[in-house]
């Protein structure tokens, strides 16, 4: 056989389809003509294709390199069901403690309020300076040094809030399909959004957004479905479009999920005026907004 | 950055923008897949990264040539189907989009990066990373980034091409070597 530095250019150039069509034929003629040639191009491709899974693994290296540089996503081991049965647990020993609490109530005396003066007295003097401190205001809470609010505990405190009050927003729109997937395109993204299929939806509505964008349906479930995929940026921008548009369809409803994407944002300062208007009129999200205003003033303090 | 624009530097293999793209969007996904398929974020990380491999794949292999949809659609479409790989892997009986069923084939190689890799292959795989890192660089320019050998003797300031090609087929004759001789050590076929 010829040497392997013209065999292997040869293979080569069958590999990435740069033979003609005559060559092309001959080499396949070759190929089944002549068992070692054929050999010899197994190896080749075998060599290839090792060389490519080190060359992957290479790249994810480096992709997992990135990894480092990236915020963590804040996710639990927890199984879903176990946080039912601690939910569960938790409300049962409340009730528990509740039902306690007021059957001994009654027997709360005065010497208990006297026994915890007497606690008071018995902490350390140096302590007892900081908590004389606190009452007058002259203290802060503590701190880890350097840091006032850190971008974390901001990060942490809208992951919180984002997680306790986000509702998904039900498809109000067109009846849930019973059939297979709509031809139309406004059914078939509102079907995608009933599948929980956000990026498939939002596609399509994007689509419809642009043909049409003083359409305040396709703005407000184009809107909803960045906030189910977490890109409260563009939610955002979404949001403030539908609210600038004058269309009061989605007033409120924009105002509520505009506030939330103002604080997964970290922009609690917009966040907290928007929650001041909803819970000073009359509308569905007035309590939800005071309890938020009253949780984020809470978490200031 | 513009999704041709992101296409053309993929293309040319530029890692630091792959590296980019796949830093920008790794929360979005990994929030909203373990939200939505309750599945290990170890196993979320992994399909990531495969889905960001097998889109540099289909762009190096001009399957890929211009985004009809975002790129983070797209990405999140690729996810989509690795995961539904992975379920039908570990028969997770979960709710999967009907659409996507229909995409998840196991012969659907467009999407799928990882193959079935043969014993020799793996030892290939293992060698090549033995092989110093001027082969090592030359192999994966030729094979992975499908770079010319006029390109790759610029990039790796050869004198001309004909001192790259010759120092190709040195390498990959040294790999040959070192695999047959793992092969008669391990009387492997």
């Amino acid at each position: 056989m010829e040497d392997l530095d013209n065999l292997y250019e040869l293979f080569d150039q069958y590999f990435f389809n740069t033979l003609d069509e005559t060559e092309k034929k001959a080499f396949e003629q070759r190929l089944s003509e002549n068992a070692e040639f054929k050999e010899e191009y197994e190896l080749y491709l075998d060599l290839v294709a090792g060389i490519k899974l080190a060359s992957e693994d290479h790249l994810r290296q480096k992709l997992m390199d990135t990894d480092n540089t990236i915020l963590p996503v804040k996710t639990s081991s927890f199984p879903r069901y176990l946080y039912l049965v601690a939910a569960a647990v938790a409300i049962l020993i409340i009730s528990s403690l509740i039902v306690v609490w007021i059957t001994q109530k009654s027997s709360l005396t005065d010497e208990k309020m006297i026994t915890k003066e007497q606690d008071k007295d018995a902490v350390p003097p140096d302590k007892q300076e900081k908590i004389i401190d606190k009452k007058e205001g002259q203290e802060k809470p503590e701190q880890k040094p350097g840091s006032d609010k850190t971008m974390n505990d901001e990060k942490y405190l809208a992951v919180n809030y984002y997680k306790e009050y986000y509702e998904s927003y039900p498809n109000n729109l067109i009846p849930k399909s019973r059939g297979g997937i709509p031809e139309e395109l406004l059914p078939r993204a509102m079907y995608y959004y009933d599948q929980k299929d956000f990026v498939a939806s939002s596609e399509i509505l994007a689509t419809l957004y642009n043909s049409e964008p003083n359409n305040p349906d396709y703005l407000f479930y184009y809107a909803i479905c960045q906030m189910e995929l977490y890109n409260f940026k563009d939610a955002e921008k979404l949001f403030k479009k539908l609210l600038d548009s004058g269309n009061t369809k989605y007033q409120f409803q924009s105002m509520w999920y505009l506030s939330l994407a103002y604080i997964e944002n970290k922009n609690f300062k917009a966040a907290g005026k928007l929650l001041e208007e909803l819970a000073g009129t009359q509308n569905p999200y007035k309590d939800k907004a005071q309890s938020l205003l009253n949780e984020i003033s809470q978490s200031n303090k | 950055m513009e999704p041709s624009e992101l296409i053309t530097e993929i293309k040319k293999g530029n890692e630091q923008v792959l590296c980019e793209f796949y830093a920008k969007y790794r929360n979005n996904f990994l929030s909203y897949a373990i939200k939505r398929y309750n599945l290990n974020i170890e196993i979320l990380k992994e399909v990531y990264q495969d889905a960001i491999l097998a889109i540099r794949n289909n762009i190096v292999n001009e399957r890929l040539c211009v985004f009809t949809c975002h790129p983070r659609t797209y990405l999140f479409e690729v996810c989509n189907h690795l995961i539904g790989k992975e379920l039908r892997k570990n028969k997770r009986e979960v709710p999967f989009p009907e659409h996507l069923e229909y995409t998840c084939a196991d012969d659907n190689e467009n999407i799928h990066s990882k193959m079935e890799i043969s014993e020799r292959q793996e030892i290939i795989r293992q060698e090549m990373k033995k092989l110093g890192d001027k082969c090592f660089q030359l192999l994966y320019l030729f094979y992975f980034e499908k770079k010319r050998m006029e390109e790759i003797a610029e990039i790796l300031h050869y004198r001309n091409v004909d001192s790259a090609k010759s120092s190709k087929h040195n390498c990959m004759q040294r790999l040959k070597e070192n695999i047959l001789e793992k092969r008669s050590h391990f009387n492997l076929q």
